[in-house]
């Protein structure tokens, strides 16, 4: 073959050229760590870590709808816990009052139910950041509607109405939200309940319970003709046996308030469980992730180092390849 | 033999070799000239004389300059230089796309949708948050801001492929041209010397390159030396006579879609033919024009199409949703039939789609409620981020997928045109050597011959002063 003067030097250029540009994408693998600089280096690569991407992003943003639910079903389990303790406390009151009928103390108890009450309104009425927990999706104060002689916005409210002979407090309680479920998606496929509905908690129309407690307060506070009670007063026998039924429908309403944070706490764990599926999935998606995308250092090192090699020696020749022809030996 | 034949032998041969240096100085000279094909002298000995019954030569002279250049590797040459410009373009085309669409990266549109759905799910923990809401909203408007952009950038890279089509046709009619004039140029060498002149060769072997370039062209040649050129069958160039490129635009009036056509247009006859290369940077440019980032594109695969066909199923799912959802604020009656993305009416684009007015800095009337007055229900808002596992969304796929494998496709076909110039490329590199190892100048070759023909002009001057000695004897012997 003739060497020609043209082709050492397109040759030379061509090789330049090709070594210059393997030893810049190398620069760019190196630089980024990523093995794939363009679309084109590996297309069918590029939509499997593209789909594993998507993948890792929904998991973890499932993962952080589920961490912070969990915190959310963790404050509704610690409110129903101390609305369940209450009632605990009051059946507690209720056993005691119909002992005091010998130590005279009724009234007091009586008082000591209201007060539990309030307290019961409210962890009722709790909210977790700013979210009512217990009204169903009625979640503000500003979707709540006050009607007189409601005063509040809030969910749950204790009234002081008209004496009657049933009901000789004129105290009620009203439930102002709904009994709707409220649902997140906790993985690709499923949704999750993530509250406790009033009339889950509080049975029919989500003050069935609080009823309950009005006719306990009212039998230990007030008199059968309605009057209050005096401090010394002490039960009847038909109190006594009245309270003691009360007592026994607090026990199933605490039953129930301990079924419900058994099932917060089930939803729970299940939520947990899937969270860590969703952890261990992502440790795997970015296994094949990386494998896919990231560079090999190991090798792409060695390989930049054989490209700077040859083109500090391709330059060493270039600077040598034109320089001696017989035209410099003529005189 | 007279004398004085010597004399004239000597010159004769003087003039010989003096032609020989020439060709070889002006290979020298031309060692670095784009296109040059190398020369040679070929001396040939001249008609011998009888004399005393035997055939006596009379020298050599000048007979005639030979051109290295070969028809196969031309050929063969302009073919691949044709596909090899169509797959750079091709490459450089598909490159542009990467660029707009920032792929690879974590920074591309796929990426946003996916971000933008999940906000949706996420914000299903809290609807009633009004920070959370101004945050999704934050995340559409960048959305539609991306979209925007790169619906944008699509046009402009459209535009100016249609420059680029308008550019290489004017540069392709005024090779057309220069080969005409060059064909003229050889026919008249060849009227005063018999033979063509190399130099317009050589030249026009030059220009039907760069034509081909732009367009896959064919050539043949007369034996007058004249180069007709085709395309698509159609003659461009005949002889000395040529016609001209030009660009036309249609508008289909029913779709919109506007393609870029070339004309081959017949100044005499006033007349207009359709031309379809199938190579060269025109033919890319009129590809990609037409089909790859035409938003209206009804057969091929349009970057455009695909991009604007993901928007408006993504805004149309959402709109249809958000139409049956209620805001925070909406306590009573039907819902209010808000859309999350306008326009309302037609297609939603890459390049039109906005934040409906329903929605745009209005964070309370997002509708994520699926009844009123109910702030803490988020039915709406779970059925927006589900679209994000929706396996029917566009193709019987996820939107995630759906974009994946537009992605992938663009590019595959971002790999084919890389191999199709690392093949061709490789051939045309492959040609070339082949081709200048013939017809390149090697310099120490050429110092060889300017020895060669020195020392040959060196002794054939000492022909003519032999001969003047032995004249001046002649001359003398009578003093």
């Amino acid at each position: 073959m003739r060497v020609t003067n043209g082709l050492t030097v397109n040759t030379y250029l061509r090789n330049l050229e090709s070594i210059q540009n393997d030893k810049y994408k190398n620069e760019i693998r190196v630089a980024t760590g990523k093995s794939i600089v363009n679309l084109s280096d590996a297309p069918e690569k590029l939509v499997r870590v593209k789909n594993l991407d998507t993948s890792l992003k929904q998991n973890e943003n499932y993962r952080l709808i589920i961490d912070q639910t969990i915190r959310e079903m963790e404050t509704t389990e610690d409110r129903v816990q101390a609305i369940s303790d209450k009632i605990a406390d009051m059946r507690q009151l209720a056993i005691e009052a119909t002992h005091a009928g010998s130590s005279g103390n009724t009234y007091t108890v009586g008082v000591y139910v209201k007060g539990l009450l309030e307290d019961i309104m409210k962890d009722a009425n709790a909210d977790f950041n700013g979210k009512l927990l217990f009204s169903g999706t009625k979640t503000t104060t500003d979707s709540i509607e006050a009607v007189p002689p409601q005063q509040n916005s809030m969910p749950f409210e204790l009234i002081k109405g008209e004496s009657t002979a049933e009901n000789p407090s004129g105290l009620t309680i009203a439930f102002k939200g709904n009994f709707n479920d409220r649902l997140v998606n906790k993985d690709s496929k499923t949704t999750e309940v993530i509250n406790a509905t009033a009339e889950n908690l509080f049975g029919t129309g989500g003050t069935q319970f609080f009823t309950d407690i009005i006719r306990l307060y009212n039998k230990l506070t007030f008199n059968a003709d309605g009057t209050a009670r005096d401090v010394s007063d002490v039960l009847t026998k038909e109190d006594v046996s009245d309270v003691s039924n009360i007592q026994m429908g607090l026990a199933t309403i605490n039953e129930k308030l301990n079924n419900m944070t058994s099932q917060l706490a089930s939803r729970r764990a299940r939520m947990e469980n899937i969270s860590q599926q969703m952890a261990e999935e992502n440790i795997r998606f970015k296994e094949l992730k990386t494998i896919n995308e990231d560079t090999d250092y190991a090798k792409t090192t060695i390989d930049l180092k054989q490209e700077e090699m040859a083109l500090q020696y391709t330059l060493q020749v270039g600077s040598k390849i034109m320089q001696m022809s017989l035209m410099d030996f003529l005189r | 033999m007279s004398s004085f034949s010597s004399l004239e032998l000597g010159k004769r041969a003087l003039l010989a070799q003096r032609f020989g240096i020439d060709v070889t100085s002006n290979n020298i000279a031309n060692v670095n000239t784009k296109g040059y094909a190398r020369r040679s002298a070929i001396i040939s000995e001249t008609t011998p004389n009888l004399q005393s019954g035997q055939f006596i030569g009379t020298g050599a002279m000048a007979d005639k300059l030979r051109s290295f250049r070969e028809d196969f590797f031309d050929r063969e040459m302009r073919s691949t230089l044709s596909r090899r410009s169509s797959f750079e373009n091709d490459e450089l085309v598909f490159q542009r796309i990467e660029a707009i669409l920032a792929e690879p990266s974590k920074y591309a549109i796929g990426e946003d949708v996916t971000n933008f759905l999940a906000a949706f799910e996420e914000i299903a923990m809290k609807p009633e948050d009004i920070g959370l809401r101004e945050t999704l909203l934050g995340k559409a408007q960048t959305l539609v801001e991306k979209l925007n952009r790169t619906s944008h950038q699509l046009t402009e890279a459209r535009n100016e492929l249609g420059t680029n089509v308008n550019l290489d046709v004017s540069k392709a009619n005024a090779l057309i041209q220069e080969i005409a004039e060059l064909n003229k140029n050889i026919a008249n060498s060849k009227t005063v010397s018999q033979v063509e002149s190399q130099t317009y060769v050589d030249q026009r072997e030059l220009k039907l390159e760069e034509l081909s370039e732009l367009a896959g062209v064919t050539v043949t040649f007369e034996t007058d030396g004249n180069a007709n050129v085709f395309l698509n069958g159609m003659n461009i160039v005949t002889g000395q006579n040529f016609n001209t490129l030009r660009t036309q635009e249609a508008i289909n009036s029913s779709t919109g879609e506007r393609t870029l056509n070339i004309e081959l247009f017949d100044k005499a006859k006033n007349l207009a033919t359709p031309l379809s290369p199938q190579a060269g940077t025109i033919a890319s440019n009129l590809k990609h024009y037409n089909t790859t980032l035409d938003a209206n594109e009804t057969t091929g695969f349009s970057v455009f199409k695909q991009l604007d066909d993901f928007t408006n199923q993504l805004a149309q799912n959402i709109n249809q949703l958000a139409a049956t959802g209620y805001g925070l604020d909406d306590t009573t009656g039907n819902p209010a039939g808000r859309n999350f993305f306008d326009p309302v009416v037609g297609k939603i684009t890459a390049g039109n789609i906005s934040l409906s007015a329903d929605v745009k800095n209005k964070p309370r009337n997002i509708p994520f409620s699926s009844a009123p007055g109910e702030p803490g229900n988020a039915q709406i808002a779970l059925a927006i981020g589900r679209i994000a596992q929706d396996t029917s969304f566009l193709n019987g796929q996820k939107p995630s997928e759906f974009y994946a494998s537009f992605i992938g496709k663009l590019g595959s076909m971002s790999q084919e045109a890389t191999n199709g110039k690392d093949t061709t490329r490789l051939v045309a590199e492959q040609l070339s050597n082949q081709r200048e190892s013939v017809i390149g100048v090697n310099t120490d070759e050429e110092a060889v011959n300017l020895i060669k023909f020195q020392k040959a002009f060196e002794a054939a001057s000492r022909i003519i002063n032999t001969t003047n000695d032995l004249l001046s004897i002649v001359v003398n012997l009578g003093r």
